[in-house]
């Protein structure tokens, strides 16, 4: 499999108010092929969306790169211009949002939501008499029209002919998301990101969502980026599994592999955290993430760790192959640690 | 028929078809029929737009509202013949006060337009690209907002010469202020919304999202803003005609109407009460529904 993106000892972060340089991401590494399905994991705040950001280059505006490169197809993404880059969300990445209720504009219906993109998506400085003539045009504005149709029922949404004049406000959360995969799909797009797509919805209809997307990205062969905190989700659909703690990779491989063997004990703890029918008692992972501004040399999970040792805060734990199968993890006692999932 | 079950859930049927909507505009007259303020200033609204559209057919003396004398009439009560009396020329002041909706709806028609169109899209353009650019802009917006419209206006006019032209322009390079920070306030919320984030991931440019996204979602408060506006740009264009620095005699502008008619008081109190009166109602007209336009677009946000 070729390597469509790959993304390279990224570093980003912030300047706070008093001035002081915070880090929000570093030495963060990912590469997706062709076809592949990768999940990014980890609890609230982690870095899983800024990471995903960064890559459709629309990272607040506070944020800065540091360093890294995000290759697309070879090309270095952080050297393009902003024409360049807007050329590219649609026909080479796009998002599925976390939230579709709030993602549709809601005084336009689904059909005018999808105008625009037909029309004019891959481009770039469409002058205003260019923007007016598809509107202008009845055999245009049909034409876009039935597209929008035959879009809204790949995603198998019922009665599309009635949806498209529809406002958002009267779509249910599940129809939201839908439409929202069907515009993020319209492009056909080599890279699908899905940033918690399913948390917004209710767990029938997120399992409905995610099989949507999985048979919509394999009737492509579509790449995926899958960001979730919910490790089910990750095992079912990812080929590969990046577990990110405190805006690190702290562990990464095939996902079957990084699953039934962890060699972080935080990939150990989330898998723990999930809960199950068993007599046991329920464990989470004590404590909280810690303050980016207050950082420090040594394992940023040591705090939490129920196996940390003095050596851990010495340095930080470099991501080091522990199978040859390229599973991958930084920690000091991965070889040696006892766990169980 | 187990099957077909099947087929519906797996489509995405999760919450059965969707009502055949009413239309808006029934909701909205349905809203405001619950609120008779809003009514009353719908009512008013409607029947000044209307007198000021048909005056010339509709007034009884049309030929009044010019330069025209008739001393065998001059400065008559109100009476069956000249409902609102007649002024110091024996003009029928009911015919003038007609006429002259025509003149501040005109004003107020003008400059609104030419407000929203200045102010709106510095507003946006400020609040979305933000920056050098938006400070800029929004510094200059201060400056005309520090200076009080009505002194603003009157420097304008005086250094120009007063006529219908210069009281537009002149009221409306007062006026976009209010529009620019109306639409920058709006627009600095809506575009941290999840679908300008979707517009932008999915490809568009900043003009499209800030113009095409955007400016949309400020249609109910600028209708709500430019309907309570209406009303305060007559009662300064009015006010602009009484001190003289307005539209010139022999127009029957309602300002004027009075400031003519202030001599002959309080014996002639026909002359001041009508045009005044007629301010009065105006204002008061657009204010009511303008209020009624909140509550009811307000609460559908």
């Amino acid at each position: 499999m070729s390597t469509l993106l790959e993304v390279e000892d990224l570093d980003i972060g912030f300047r706070d108010a008093d001035g002081v340089e915070v880090t929000l991401l570093s030495g963060i590494s990912l590469s997706l092929a062709r076809g592949e399905i990768i999940a990014l994991v980890g609890e609230s705040g982690c870095g899983k969306s800024v990471t995903s950001k960064a890559v459709l280059g629309v990272l607040a505006d506070n944020l800065s790169v540091r360093g890294g490169a995000i290759r697309f197809e070879g090309r270095d993404l952080l050297e393009l211009d902003e024409a360049a880059y807007q050329a590219l969300r649609g026909p080479a990445f796009t998002l599925v949002p976390q939230h579709p209720l709030s993602s549709l504009n809601p005084v336009f219906t689904v059909g005018e939501q999808f105008f625009d993109l037909i029309a004019f998506q891959g481009r770039t400085r469409v002058g205003a008499i260019e923007y007016w003539r598809p509107r202008l045009n009845r055999a245009r504005r049909h034409a876009i029209r039935e597209r929008t149709i035959e879009a809204l029922r790949e995603v198998s949404l019922p009665s599309p002919e009635e949806l498209v004049d529809r406002y958002p406000l009267q779509l249910s959360g599940g129809q939201s998301q839908r439409v929202l995969i069907a515009m993020a799909l319209l492009g056909d797009p080599k890279i699908v990101i899905a940033d918690e797509p399913g948390t917004a919805l209710d767990v029938t209809i997120e399992a409905q969502i995610n099989d949507l997307l999985l048979e919509r990205v394999h009737a492509r062969n579509t790449s995926m980026i899958y960001i979730t905190h919910d490790l089910g989700i990750a095992s079912q659909l990812a080929d590969r599994v990046y577990v990110m703690y405190a805006g690190r990779v702290v562990e990464d491989g095939p996902t079957g592999r990084v699953f039934a063997a962890p060699r972080h004990p935080y990939t150990a703890g989330l898998l723990k955290a999930v809960p199950k029918v068993t007599d046991e008692p329920f464990a989470g992972i004590r404590g909280t993430l810690p303050d980016p501004k207050a950082v420090d040399a040594g394992c940023a999970f040591r705090w939490r760790c129920p196996h940390a040792v003095d050596a851990c805060a010495g340095s930080l734990p470099p991501l080091d192959q522990v199978a040859d199968d390229g599973h991958r993890a930084a920690c000091i006692r991965a070889r040696e640690l006892e766990l169980s999932s | 028929m187990a099957d077909d079950a099947n087929v519906t859930i797996a489509s995405g049927l999760e919450d059965g078809p969707v009502s055949k909507a009413v239309p808006t505009w029934r909701i909205a007259l349905e809203t405001l029929r619950k609120s008779p303020l809003s009514m009353i200033g719908l009512f008013i609204v409607v029947a000044v737009i209307f007198i000021a559209i048909f005056a010339p057919w509709i007034a009884p003396f049309p030929d009044d509202a010019g330069a025209t004398v008739n001393f065998a009439e001059r400065l008559q009560p109100p009476s069956w013949k000249h409902w609102f009396g007649t002024d110091i020329v024996g003009r029928d002041v009911l015919s003038r006060v007609m006429v002259g909706a025509r003149i501040s709806l005109m004003i107020a028609f003008f400059v609104i337009v030419l407000a929203v169109l200045i102010g709106v899209p510095i507003g946006i353009i400020a609040a979305y690209w933000g920056g050098w650019l938006g400070n800029v802009l929004m510094r200059i917006n201060e400056v005309f907002l520090a200076i009080p419209s009505l002194v603003f206006v009157l420097a304008v006019a005086a250094l120009l010469g007063p006529s219908l032209p210069v009281v537009i322009a002149a009221i409306s390079l007062a006026w976009w202020t209010w529009f620019a920070r109306l639409a920058y306030g709006e627009a600095l919320h809506l575009k941290e919304e999840q679908f300008v984030e979707a517009a932008r991931v999915s490809g568009a440019s900043g003009l499209r999202i800030a113009f095409g996204e955007i400016l949309p979602n400020l249609t109910s408060v600028l209708i709500v803003k430019i309907t309570l506006d209406i009303g305060y740009v007559i009662l300064l264009g009015a006010a602009l005609g009484f001190l003289g620095l307005g539209v010139q005699p022999p127009d029957p502008e309602w300002g004027i109407m009075v400031a003519e008619g202030r001599d002959q008081l309080p014996n002639a109190w026909w002359l001041t009460t009508f045009p005044g009166l007629a301010i009065f109602l105006t204002v008061i007209g657009f204010n009511l529904l303008g209020d009624g336009l909140n509550d009811l677009l307000g609460a559908r946000q």
